[in-house]
């Protein structure tokens, strides 16, 4: 099996995406957060520099002329001593004339080579490499005359303003910063782990009935399709789809029951005529015979071939009609097709002893359809209610037009009718009632060909029937383009 | 011996029904399940032969009906169906054999037999009472080496004495053994089965008393005493 999207299971479906929407969402997230607050540190170190610059400003005297920073305020006095401070008083050429005691002299030595070539703008801050430490340096140009005034000295030494130039060592805050990105990607590693391993977790769990359910499947027997143990449902999804598939369930088992049956009855039907037949000739040979039974033998055994085939035929036509998408229709008056079969059926009835009631409409009704087939089902009402009338009985045989236009055909008898279990069972291929046998050609096909038939002219077939009391077949079609 | 046979379609019982007779069985012939079951129950049959699909009443369903009753007539269920689990279930639902349709008569005459043999002769094909051997597969009689000519009417009374050696066959039973439903005998023609039976079953050592109002036993007869 390739390895592609649709063969990966739900869960890891629905994880992955939810991992790659996370790593992103957190990835962007996280990096405007760190950037922001490394931009935010800076500013802040920054500012402070520029602070302490000025502070340093204030706290440069005239001594000996020259000039040197004065200890005496408390912050100067601190900053002086800082190893993470430097600041230095370079002349314009970037001579140092004093420089804070903080850092080591070699990182001294180092800060004021680098910031010496820097010419820095006043107020303009760099960033240093010194001995892998990062520094942020600022160059302020002193305000002589400020100084001289303050120091109340006059400084002729330095032509042009000499510069302070002060540096903090940040690494300590960058430190703290990679902290923050550290952590910070640890927390979203964790809560994109914790988030996509939850995810997972639940749809593994609310699947888990979708998949006991595949197996199960799997394990349906499709003589008798029923799921081998009952799946509890989780959630309203889960019991509308096993409500829906046990519905279907039952419908396939109804269905794999009447194809069951139509096997069974089928084989009866065709073997047990054959089954005879042999018996006949094998007995019959068994030992010479009279003409007389001979001639019995041959007639018995011409009745069966007969009953044969007319089973065959009517099975085929009920195949036939199974296969059939569309008829050919045309317009018919009822009236013809009503008194054709009054013609056939009546010599039939009056056999019996039979009355056939015919009653007619005074309108003349017209309608599409398949005047043979027509009349095939409707021969089909009258052929039964003969066969189950009792003699000195009546059948109503009518027609007419009823609620939105509908052809109404009605054949009513007195017969011996059936119970509800046979009513429901009409229409099965090979299902007669118990006081059909198959000697009469009954042999249960009629009924389910006239149904079929009835069905594709666009009908619909009620009965209603009482035992004892007789049974009456209204069959329904429409003549205009409403639904019956 | 006598076989019921309970099939709807005409050709096939009456055809069954011939041949058997012709071959000596006495045959009785219904058409639809209500009446088989009646039959099967009051009347009393070495063998019964029953279609699975009969109206009113499925095969399958009156074997089930007869079992529950304690019914032990061997029967053979005759179907269309001939798929494994269809012998099955008509074998576990108490049939003791199953023939599908079509089938060849004599096989279905040979299963017949086996079922008899195994019935009257707990599967043996010769039975004996003192001289008397009897020979299912035959229907023959002898007294000794010696044949007895018995008609088949006395064969079959015989055999139905001879199912429960000691034991009371009543009037009704062996008349119903002896003749079909529809038949009406003569009100003596059991008793001059009996007086001709006896007489051939002579120096048999088998006697056939009659227990006054309540039947017939068939039982050896007992050493009369040495002065």
């Amino acid at each position: 099996m390739s390895l592609s999207w649709k063969n990966l299971p739900l869960s890891v479906n629905l994880t992955l995406p939810l991992v790659l929407m996370l790593f992103l969402t957190v990835s962007i997230s996280g990096y405007w957060m760190v950037t922001n607050f490394k931009i935010e540190r800076l500013a802040e170190i920054d500012h402070t520099l520029d602070a302490q610059a000025d502070t340093l400003v204030d706290a440069v005297i005239i001594r000996d002329n020259t000039l040197d920073f004065d200890l005496n305020g408390e912050t100067a006095s601190t900053l002086y001593r800082d190893k993470l401070f430097y600041s230095n008083l370079t002349t314009i050429d970037a001579d140092v004339i004093a420089e804070s005691k903080g850092p080591s002299a070699d990182t001294r030595e180092r800060l004021s080579r680098l910031i010496a070539p820097l010419r820095l703008k006043d107020d303009e801050i760099v960033q240093l490499d010194v001995d892998g430490r990062q520094w942020r340096v600022i160059s302020v140009h002193l305000p002589l005359k400020s100084i001289e005034w303050r120091s109340n000295k006059k400084l002729s030494v330095y032509p042009d303003a000499p510069v302070l130039n002060a540096a903090v060592d940040i690494s300590p805050v960058l430190k703290d910063i990679r902290y923050f990105k550290n952590t910070f990607s640890f927390g979203a590693f964790l809560f994109i782990c914790i988030t996509s391993f939850a995810t997972w977790l639940i749809v593994v769990r609310s699947t888990s009935n979708l998949r006991a359910f595949s197996h199960n499947l799997n394990l349906i027997n499709p003589q008798n399709p029923s799921l081998k143990s009952p799946i509890t449902p989780k959630s309203a999804e889960e019991l509308l789809l096993f409500k829906s598939f046990d519905a279907m369930l039952a419908k396939i088992r109804r269905s794999t029951e009447i194809h069951r049956l139509f096997v069974a009855s089928a084989s009866h039907e065709l073997k047990t005529p054959v089954s005879g037949m042999l018996t006949a000739l094998q007995v019959t040979l068994l030992k010479p015979r009279s003409v007389e039974e001979y001639k019995q033998t041959c007639e018995e055994l011409l009745k069966s071939v007969l009953g044969l085939q007319h089973l065959s035929g009517a099975l085929l036509n009920v195949a036939r009609l199974d296969n059939i998408d569309d008829i050919t229709t045309r317009q018919v008056t009822v009236r013809d097709i009503i008194k054709s079969l009054q013609i056939k059926w009546q010599p039939i009835a009056a056999e019996k002893n039979i009355l056939l009631c015919v009653e007619e409409p005074e309108q003349i009704i017209e309608f599409a359809t398949n005047p043979e087939l027509f009349e095939i089902a409707i021969g089909n009402f009258l052929q039964n209610a003969i066969k189950y009338s009792n003699p000195a009985s009546t059948i109503y045989f009518s027609y007419n037009l009823e609620r939105n236009d509908n052809l109404v055909v009605r054949v009513k008898d007195q017969g011996i009718g059936m119970s509800k279990d046979d009513v429901d069972r009409l229409g099965n291929v090979f299902f007669r009632g118990n006081e059909a046998r198959p000697d009469d050609c009954s042999y249960g096909l009629g009924f389910a060909l006239a149904q079929r038939i009835v069905t594709m002219l666009h009908g619909s077939i009620q009965v209603i029937s009482l035992v004892g009391k007789g049974t009456e077949v209204i069959a329904t079609f429409r003549t205009s383009k409403h639904k019956v | 011996m006598k076989l019921l046979i309970i099939e709807d379609n005409h050709l096939l019982g009456n055809s069954l029904k011939k041949g058997f007779n012709d071959l000596g069985w006495t045959v009785n012939l219904v058409r639809d399940g209500e009446e088989g079951l009646y039959a099967l129950e009051n009347g009393h049959y070495q063998v019964a032969i029953i279609d699975h699909l009969l109206p009113k009443m499925m095969g399958m369903d009156i074997i089930t009906e007869v079992r529950k009753k304690n019914n032990c007539t061997p029967i053979v269920m005759m179907t269309a169906l001939g798929a494994t689990e269809d012998r099955i279930k008509g074998l576990d639902n108490g049939a003791d054999d199953y023939i599908v349709k079509p089938f060849d008569f004599l096989e279905l005459v040979a299963r017949v037999k086996a079922l008899f043999r195994r019935s009257v002769g707990k599967g043996n094909a010769r039975l004996s009472y003192g001289r008397l051997n009897i020979d299912l597969d035959k229907e023959t009689a002898t007294i000794g080496d010696v044949d007895i000519d018995l008609t088949v009417k006395e064969f079959d009374l015989l055999l139905a004495l001879s199912e429960k050696p000691g034991h009371i066959r009543s009037r009704n039973d062996l008349t119903s053994i002896l003749y079909e439903l529809n038949e009406e005998p003569e009100s003596n023609s059991l008793d001059v089965l009996l007086t001709r039976l006896r007489r051939k079953l002579g120096g048999s050592g088998i006697e056939i008393l009659n227990k006054r109002g309540r039947g017939f036993v068939f039982k050896l007869e007992e050493p009369t005493a040495q002065r």
